[in-house]
């Protein structure tokens, strides 16, 4: 055995000294005969032979470096090296796109490509040091990248029904039900830096995302901000195609029988959001990645900083998440509150208007800004539409109280939507609540606008629980609603408020076909609103079934700003709509704003990335809110002093802000625009002077940011506690509106969190 | 033909300890070894378009490895002699790959060797590179690889014979 090693050793040898070098043909038999190897017999070998210089020495070599050989080759080698050199090397999709890519090209082409890549990086480069952004990725360098890898064919993905949730046990696992084939599908993975990672490999796949979250929060908490400029800047990246979001209830949450088994729905692409930071000197964009709070910004920098356009926001599903977060699990993150939906949830008291935008600006001391730092207040209202519009309606109102409501917050966020979009609508208009459950039974009959805080009461002692059954409830609204007012000339309507479908067939829907025959005959309009929006069943038809069509508008509403929107219109039967396509922009006045910072607002990357918010529409009872803190120049004219003296009342008419709104008219699509102005005498000089919707929204903003750590808190050292107190020295008409009701709870809920995170 | 997974794996399995006992050799030190051969073929993936599958695994592959190890041997600090007068003046010295932590008597006997004798008689021995192959890893000419590993040959034996003696 040995010899036989040593001697295929030995050839093998011989073969790599003889490989490069042309030898007789008969040389290389003449020499593998040699039985004894030694300087002689080799010699006999080749005594006739003409080898190349140096052969005879190469071939003697043979025989002497066995023992060296041996020697330098007796080395173990680790096992674990021989693993980790066999794991492939990890590389990023971008950098296997650049690599595909470079070497389609040819050699020579490859070349001219390098030049001109060479070029442009040359000029790129420094202009890249001149703007800020280098300093912005520069700040971000710290920070983990988190890697979102998403394959081309997302779009056709959408929608399809291969990815669900098992159910039962842990809900742990996602699994590819019908396409386990389909690669690209399972290479979708996203990374997430901290522990709880989210990390798709090939079937099955782990799951493992914080629970409680939905897309948007998902989306906001753990991709968004500065963390996802760095997929933007990956090449051929689209935020609209190639980022993943995958949504799923909330654990443990009560569910209704009929949604299982629960589909892993596909988020949309997170909404843009936050100011647009400009690329302009005097901007410090490093400072707002950094802090993830829009920096102060001294308009006397550059004269371009002294304008910005400020997205106008009307959501407040923040509002309402951060509420279910507390209610749940009594804390909320930083990353979970939104200041700007905070103040867009609210309603400040102002006077009912009929334009179709009302602008108001108002300015004062706040006890929440260093150095004598003013709070301005630019606030929008939507037109509210006259009462000589509406008819007489009666609108009978079946809300779902089965449990399943109390899944995704949807009863709180769905009564609140629900009582304010009644309140909106004004007097003039009456209402029967009945309550659905495994029962059906009224809480209120003929109501009006007054009893509305009444009626608040007896809802909040409501809890949602049990089953019901939808097809008696519809068949007792109707039934309530035809015998109601069946003697008075109003406009009936009914409204069923649930978290399900309508009825299909299987359901007992053609039990009640008949009576929603005669319901169409007199005339009885009926909504169905889903707050449970996710759904894609499509909408009951009665034509279907060989019944004449109720009439029946179903709308999906998964959130309060939809609902509100939609009762609005169902009992007005006008479109919500007061204004579209809004836009604001503000411009201080450099001679009197030293410096001023928009509180809220606070870019994602994607806002500062790609262009500025898209306008919004305004419907009917929105309000918002934007505020800055401002400081006065006190060298100005009329800075800083809090009464114009006598004779120099002009100095004073100088003008502090202009906000300039514009609008489409819905109802003839024409461009409006107002602009409201703030001179310096019309600043409040102390914070309890100024106008109580200021002061509210102060209060309001400076919760929202106690709970972000704002960067501009600490040094304040403000808690709950002095907000409370400021909240409750408000004025009365506030103090009573609901909305104020439930910011106090809000503050109630949220203090404890505060005092055992700030030690 | 760019090389695909699998072809790395059988090249990692054919010349993986090869490679290894080449960098040992080298520089004498099993971690660095280790690095130097992971980086190696973490650069033959990284450049797997440029792979030509039958071609030369080997040379291919310890050309890297020897291009690595020199980019090591260029990031190490100069030493620095002080000289009469006392003051600090740093010189060029061709670092020893390694000096310390192995005992080995052939590994003494290769640190002794100037590095271009060490280099082609690993690559041709160790690495079981021709000399042709050798040559052009090297790029020196073909006799030049001869006259070195002859003369490399004979420094070990000379070493190796005194050592014992």
């Amino acid at each position: 055995m040995d010899d036989s090693f040593e001697a295929e050793r030995r050839e093998r040898r011989f073969d790599r000294q003889l490989a490069d070098v042309r030898v007789p043909d008969d040389l290389q038999n003449r020499l593998r005969a040699i039985a004894r190897w030694d300087d002689a017999t080799l010699d006999h070998a080749m005594r006739d032979v003409d080898a190349p210089v140096g052969l005879l020495s190469r071939c003697r070599s043979i025989a002497a470096e066995s023992w060296l050989e041996r020697r330098l080759n007796d080395l173990p080698v680790p096992e674990e090296l021989m693993v980790e050199l066999r794991k492939i090397p990890a590389e990023t999709p971008s950098e296997l796109d650049r690599r595909a890519r470079r070497f389609m090209a040819p050699r020579g082409v490859r070349g001219g490509l390098a030049s001109l890549a060479s070029l442009l990086l040359g000029i790129v480069l420094p202009l890249l040091y001149l703007g800020d952004r280098l300093a912005e990725l520069r700040a971000l360098h710290p920070a983990p990248i988190v890697h979102v890898l998403t394959h081309p064919e997302w779009n056709a993905l959408r929608g399809t029904q291969g990815w669900s949730l098992e159910d039962g046990g842990a809900l742990s696992e996602i699994v590819m039900s019908d396409d386990s084939s389909n690669t690209d599908a399972a290479g979708t993975a996203i990374e997430i830096d901290d522990s709880s990672s989210w990390v798709a490999a090939f079937d099955p796949i782990e799951f493992d995302a914080p629970d409680m979250l939905t897309d948007r929060e998902y989306v906001r908490r753990w991709i968004a901000g500065s963390r996802l400029m760095w997929t933007d800047l990956a090449p051929k990246y689209s935020i609209a195609q190639d980022l993943l979001v995958a949504r799923r209830p909330i654990l443990g949450a009560p569910r209704r029988d009929n949604e299982l088994p629960i589909d892993l729905d596909w988020g949309t692409p997170p909404e843009r959001s936050g100011m647009v930071p400009p690329l302009l000197p005097g901007f410090d964009r490093a400072f707002l990645f950094r802090h993830r709070v829009n920096p102060l910004v001294a308009p006397r920098d550059d004269a371009r900083l002294a304008e910005l356009q400020v997205p106008v926001v009307t959501t407040s599903a923040n509002w309402d998440w951060a509420w279910e977060r507390l209610r749940l699990r009594g804390q909320l993150q930083p990353d979970d509150v939104c200041v700007e939906e905070f103040l867009a949830a609210m309603r400040y008291g102002w006077e009912p208007s009929t334009d179709g935008v009302r602008v108001r600006m108002a300015a004062a001391g706040t006890p929440f800004a260093e150095n004598n730092g003013k709070l301005l207040q630019i606030g929008l209202q939507a037109g509210r539409q006259s009462d000589a519009d509406f008819e007489p309606s009666h609108t009978t109102i079946l809300l779902d109280a089965s449990e399943s409501m109390r899944c995704d917050g949807r009863w709180s966020w769905g009564v609140r939507a629900l009582l304010r979009a009644l309140d909106e609508l004004g007097p003039g208009r009456e209402y029967t609540l009945l309550l659905c459950g495994n029962q059906c039974f009224p809480i209120a009959s003929s109501a009006s606008h007054d009893d509305l805080p009444q009626l608040r009461q007896v809802l909040s002692r409501i809890v949602p629980q049990g089953d019901t059954d939808l097809v008696h409830g519809l068949q007792a609204g109707i039934e309530h609603a035809r015998s109601e007012l069946s003697s008075r000339h109003m406009t009936r309507r009914l409204l069923v408020i649930t978290d399900a479908e309508p009825p299909t067939e299987s359901d007992g829907w053609l039990q009640i076909a008949p009576l929603l025959d005669e319901c169409v005959q007199e005339g009885l309009s009926i909504g169905w609103m889903n707050l449970n929006g996710h759904s894609d069943k499509p909408a009951v038809s009665g034509g279907q079934r060989g019944v004449t069509p109720p009439r029946l508008q179903r709308t999906n509403t998964p959130g309060s700003d939809s609902l509100r929107r939609a009762v609005w219109q169902f009992v007005s039967q006008r479109s919500s709509e007061a204004a579209r396509r809004v836009s604001l922009r503000v411009r201080f006045d450099p001679a009197e704003v030293a410096a001023y910072r928009l509180i809220g607002h606070n870019a994602t990357s994607y806002g500062g990335l790609l262009p500025a918010s898209e306008p919004v529409t305004l419907h009917r009872g929105d309000q918002t809110s934007v505020l800055f803190e401002i400081w006065l120049d006190p060298r100005s004219p009329g800075g800083g002093r809090p009464e114009p003296p006598p004779g120099e009342a002009s100095a004073f008419a100088r003008e502090v802000a202009t906000a300039e709104v514009r609008w489409i008219d819905p109802s003839d699509g024409s461009v409006q625009i107002r602009l409201e102005r703030l001179y310096a005498h019309e600043i409040a000089s102390t914070f309890e002077a100024a106008a109580p919707a200021l002061r509210f929204a102060g209060v309001v903003a400076e919760a929202a940011e106690i709970l972000r750590e704002s960067y501009f808190v600490p040094v304040r050292s403000r808690g709950f506690r002095e907000v409370s107190q400021i909240a409750r020295r408000l004025p009365k008409p506030l103090q009573s509106s609901a909305e104020m009701a439930d910011f106090v709870e809000f503050l109630r809920l949220a203090d404890p969190q505060r005092s055992r995170a700030v030690p | 033909m760019a090389l695909s997974e699998d072809q790395f794996n059988a090249l990692v399995d054919a010349h993986g300890p090869t490679l290894y006992r080449v960098a040992y050799r080298l520089v004498g030190d099993p971690h660095e070894s280790e690095d130097l051969v992971q980086e190696t073929f973490r650069s033959a993936w990284t450049s797997r378009e440029r792979y030509e599958s039958h071609r030369g695994d080997r040379a291919w592959l310890i050309s890297i490895l020897r291009r690595r190890a020199v980019d090591r041997w260029r990031r190490r600090p100069r030493w620095s002699l002080t000289t009469e007068s006392g003051a600090s003046e740093p010189i060029a010295v061709t670092p020893p790959p390694a000096i310390d932590g192995y005992t080995d008597e052939m590994q003494t006997a290769l640190n002794a060797l100037p590095l271009e004798l060490r280099e082609t008689i690993l690559l041709v021995v160790v690495g079981e590179l021709t000399h042709r192959e050798a040559a052009e890893v090297l790029e020196i000419p073909l006799g030049t690889v001869l006259s070195r590993v002859s003369r490399a040959r004979e420094r070990l034996r000379e070493y190796l014979v005194a050592a014992r003696a």
